[in-house]
């Protein structure tokens, strides 16, 4: 009896999981099919599942219309050098504050935090201004510079480096090996965990960006993703309203990003808690 | 502990060299500006012309004199609000399913994926499921006999509509938070609160949602800072429409910013933001004192 029980519950749970997963996943899925909807079959009413002939050209459309392999090699590459950076000067930086004895390390523990919860946007103006005056304004590199600090970096390294047992840098320190040896020899190979889940984070953070990138950078042929994605669907939408090509972008702008949390779900879902990112 | 304390002169330096890479484009691009927009507050700027005027405190009165600022403010709390309740209840329920199965691997990658696709994307495919006329929503209301909703298009349900976006994104990093955290919980409290009789839900309420306060206080805490910033989906789906419905603090001052060039009156917006910011989360931090039991 009590088994029946048991099973019962289980059954329950699944099936509370299923469907709050499907309620979740729709979005997407009605995404990807209407990616290959005909005009006719997207405005149809009561709405079809699935076209009677996926229409691929819709895909056809985006990549003639949209210049979507540039705006995805702009986020891409841009994306990769602002997190190769932020990686390693947070980590050095969370470092210093957890294995060197300064003046001043408190008082740069306090600002960080309160830094931590300032919102990006209070620093726009005055951000928006130094670009232009460094006269970086419309450029890559201009996103690159003012994005080459990472406070949520920094605590996570913080955090992983408080983990790591103190005997090891006191056996180092004996040794007679210096910081940056320390730093490179020992801290860094045992968070490498949390440098990959930090890794994939900034990367995804810095690929998704629309509204910062999207006051600097105006010359289309260098727009982000997202910036290149909103203007496909004003110009589309706003005018032909033609929903299969714009899912169809939107296709080609997520799926790629699925298919980093289906591989890399491990470090991501796992590290983003930190709570195992030095190695055991 | 000595209260005077020594410092090696060869260890400063190395710190140095560790803490500059970052506090240069810290000070640079975020502490420098908060200053700077704390100064432009003052001013009558409108980014381009040479003169600047120092005007006081005219900013800062004619925002409070300013009814479409309040209503922004209050569009602020409504959605800060609307996403901090759903996230934490639903993300805590499915957290809760999840541990007490044994393959959740699946659903976990499911339910967290949302949250690392672009807001942008995402906020168009529900601008089409929205969409009045032929979306899948009201045809689902028109299953069960409702009459459907105008969602984005109308200031009654535009806010809803962005609520709704805003939680679907963040619910599967919620739930990864509390997954975390109930794993955590102790087993021997569990099983002896099980030998005393203690059902399911006498268990959750006594046990496990205050050994999992501090994840709550976490989650409350940084819902509530995204929410102020909250910009890409309001952009995509509404414009801050209809007729104001979804302009939060953070959209005004996107337009008085970089659409109307009132410099000087978006800096007091912005300022405003931080004190608001600054101001919640030493309330959070106090209620949390009071609520919050760390081990």
């Amino acid at each position: 009896m009590k088994k029946i029980k048991n099973n019962i519950s289980k059954i329950v749970l699944y099936l509370v999981l299923a469907v709050s997963s499907f309620t979740i996943a729709f979005p997407f899925l009605w995404m990807i099919s209407n990616s290959i909807k005909t005009k006719d079959e997207i405005w149809a009413m009561p709405p079809e599942v699935l076209p009677k002939i996926p229409q691929w050209i819709n895909y056809l459309n985006v990549l003639r219309e949209g210049d979507f392999f540039n705006y995805m090699w702009n986020s891409t590459s841009t994306a990769v050098i602002c997190t190769v950076i932020v990686l390693l000067n947070s980590a050095m930086f969370a470092y210093a504050l957890v294995f060197i004895r300064f003046r001043g390390s408190r008082i740069l523990y306090m600002l960080i935090l309160v830094t931590y919860i300032m919102p990006a946007a209070s620093t726009y103006i005055p951000s928006y201004i130094l670009i232009s005056k460094m006269g970086l304004m419309d450029t890559h590199m201009g996103y690159i510079v003012s994005s080459s600090a990472s406070i949520f970096n920094i605590f996570y390294y913080r955090t992983t480096y408080l983990q790591i047992n103190s005997s090891i840098m006191e056996a180092a320190r004996a040794d007679g090996a210096g910081h940056w040896q320390r730093f490179w020899k020992i801290v860094m190979p045992l968070c490498i965990p949390a440098t990959v889940t930090l890794g994939i984070l900034s990367f995804i953070g810095n690929y998704n960006n629309y509204l910062w990138p999207s006051l600097i950078i105006k010359d289309k042929e260098k727009y982000f993703v997202s910036m290149g994605l909103k203007a496909f669907f004003s110009g589309y939408g706003a005018y032909g309203m033609e929903w299969g090509s714009i899912m169809a972008a939107c296709c080609v702008v997520v799926v790629p990003l699925i298919l980093i949390v289906a591989f890399g779900q491990k470090w991501i879902i796992k590290g983003i808690t930190n709570d195992s990112g030095v190695k055991e | 502990m000595k209260k005077k304390k020594k410092y090696n002169r060869k260890e400063s330096l190395a710190a140095c060299v560790f803490i500059l890479p970052a506090l240069i484009p810290l000070l640079l691009f975020w502490i420098g500006p908060v200053f700077y927009s704390a100064g432009l507050s003052f001013t009558d700027w409108d980014m381009i012309s040479e003169q600047i005027n120092f005007i006081g405190v005219d900013n800062y009165k004619s925002l409070l004199e300013d009814p479409e600022f309040y209503r922004t403010l209050k569009n602020t709390l409504f959605f800060s609000i609307g996403n901090i309740i759903p996230t934490i209840l639903f993300g805590v329920l499915i957290a809760l399913a999840l541990c007490m199965v044994k393959r959740g691997g699946f659903f976990k990658t499911i339910l967290f994926s949302p949250y690392i696709t672009p807001m942008v994307a995402v906020s168009i495919v529900w601008s089409w499921i929205f969409e009045p006329r032929v979306g899948i929503f009201n045809y689902l209301f028109s299953l069960v006999g409702l009459s459907g909703l105008q969602w984005t298009q109308s200031s009654d349900t535009a806010m809803l509509s962005v609520v709704i976006v805003t939680v679907w994104k963040q619910i599967g990093w919620a739930m990864i938070f509390y997954v975390e955290a109930i794993k955590k919980v102790s087993q021997n409290i569990m099983e002896a609160a099980s030998i005393d009789g203690a059902g399911g839900f006498v268990k959750f309420i006594r046990i496990i949602w205050p050994s999992i306060s501090p994840t709550t206080f976490f989650l409350v805490m940084i819902t509530t800072i995204n929410s102020i910033q909250a910009y890409d989906q309001i952009q995509v789906l509404t414009q801050g429409g209809p007729a104001g419905a979804t302009r939060t603090l953070l959209y005004y001052f996107y337009m008085e910013a970089f659409e109307a060039f009132n410099t000087g009156k978006a800096s007091a917006v912005a300022v405003i933001i931080i004190l608001i910011t600054v101001v919640l989360s030493i309330g959070e931090t106090v209620v949390s004192k009071k609520y919050v039991h760390y081990d």
